[in-house]
């Protein structure tokens, strides 16, 4: 048992040291520590590396994840806001009509109930044009243009 | 003309003298008789200088009058212009800034003849009331008969603007198969007329105001115009008065027929409904 217990910190002395030198290499800081130190690094190091793997896709996946959410929300606020545009243009097309219906409501068509008055209005009007310019006609006709003479001055 | 005042002052000058230094000698040498022409020369140019300026006065006073009855008809003519219901702003602007140029005009001759010193300048600006303004030969009917052919334009153009609107009730009860031919016939009429009279209207009115003082054989122009103005009183409008009172009964007939096919068709779908209903039962 001794020497299989003397025997398993011999042999994975060195692999733990081969290992920490690896790592001294790399790390200056982490040689100064005393022996019973690195029979830690030699139980922990070899926990580590699968969760720092598994932790690494995660990270990718949620990154991952986020992303596809960060575009799905921008696409989706792209198409609301297209949508939102036809009915902000919809709204001055119903104003533009408004309008224009006012003018047709102020003209008086002639219609067959009004036809016969107003063709009487109309006849009536002529007629008094016509009396008015016949008396004109008759005022311009009768000016005395013999006090533009000149003989005697 | 020097020379004989020259020489009558001379003589005067002389008479003086010999008259009191030695009147004996003057009488006996006949001066009593150049004192008398020489007198008589001194009172006709006095008269004559005191008839020259009554006849001034005359012309001022004259000129004065025939300004005064001119200014008097221009206003009478404003005053026409401005109270005319059928004229519009635009045409009642234009004649009455005519009228006020006119009036202006004369009354700066007016005072110009005021100030004349001699009979000559009096007379030619007297002669200028008369053919820079010929207020009765030019003037006063020019812009009477305008004021007429405005006023027939603007009736024409009125009743103008009801062809279309006939033509759209005639085309409603054409397409309901009602008979229009009589009222297409009388309303194709109308429209010809209008035509025919817009045209005269518009053609004299161009002629009217481009006659001006200068202006050869005016009288003439406005015989025409007259006569034109009669022909449209009298013949053209006549004929849309007569066409729009024989539409009238035209309308009333095509009306009373479909008034009476509309209460028709509802009097058949009155009895048609019990009919269906009590099949329908």
């Amino acid at each position: 048992m001794e020497e299989n217990k003397q025997g398993q910190p011999l042999d994975n002395t060195p692999t733990a040291v081969s290992q920490v030198q690896s790592e001294t290499t790399s790390q200056p800081i982490a040689s100064s520590p005393s022996i019973s130190e690195p029979q830690q690094t030699t139980s922990d190091a070899p926990k580590v590396t699968p969760q720092t793997e598994s932790k690494s896709n995660m990270k990718y996946i949620i990154t991952g994840i986020a992303l596809i959410l960060v575009v799905l929300a921008a696409v989706y606020f792209f198409i609301t806001k297209s949508a939102q545009q036809p009915l902000t243009m919809a709204r001055p097309v119903q104003q533009a009509k408004t309008p224009s219906q006012k003018p047709v409501t102020s003209v008086t068509p002639v219609t067959a109930a009004n036809v016969n008055q107003t063709l009487s209005t109309a006849n009536n009007t002529i007629n008094q044009a016509v009396t008015q310019a016949n008396t004109d006609l008759n005022s311009a006709k009768n000016i005395n243009t013999s006090q533009d003479s000149t003989a005697g001055l | 003309m020097k020379k004989t005042i020259y020489s009558l002052t001379i003589l005067i000058t002389f008479t003086g003298l010999m008259r009191q230094a030695v009147p004996a000698f003057a009488q006996n040498l006949g001066g009593q008789r150049v004192i008398n022409q020489v007198n008589h020369a001194q009172n006709q140019a006095s008269r004559t200088a005191a008839r020259q300026s009554t006849q001034l006065q005359n012309i001022i006073n004259h000129s004065d009058l025939l300004i005064a009855n001119r200014i008097s008809t221009l206003n009478a003519l404003l005053n026409k212009v401005q109270t005319d219901a059928k004229l519009s702003a635009s045409e009642k602007s234009s004649l009455s800034s005519q009228i006020q140029l006119e009036i202006s005009g004369i009354t700066a001759l007016k005072s110009k003849i005021d100030t004349d010193t001699d009979v000559a300048t009096a007379r030619i600006d007297e002669r200028l009331i008369i053919t820079d303004y010929y207020v009765y030969a030019i003037f006063d009917p020019k812009i009477r008969l305008l004021i007429i052919l405005n006023n027939l334009q603007t009736v024409t153009s009125n009743v103008q603007a009801l062809v279309p609107q006939l033509q759209n009730l005639i085309n409603t009860f054409k397409a309901q198969g009602k008979d229009v031919t009589q009222l297409q016939n009388l309303l194709n009429d109308v429209s010809t007329q209008l035509q025919t009279i817009s045209a005269t209207l518009t053609s004299d009115v161009t002629t009217i105001e481009n006659v001006s003082v200068t202006t050869q054989g005016a009288s003439t122009i406005f015989a025409k115009t007259r006569q034109d103005i009669a022909q449209i009183v009298r013949a053209d409008f006549a004929r849309i008065r007569s066409d729009f009172a024989q539409m009238i009964p035209l309308f009333t007939q095509i009306i009373r027929i479909s008034q009476q096919g509309a209460s028709q068709s509802a009097n058949q779908t009155t009895t048609i409904t019990p009919a269906s209903s009590s099949a329908n039962q």
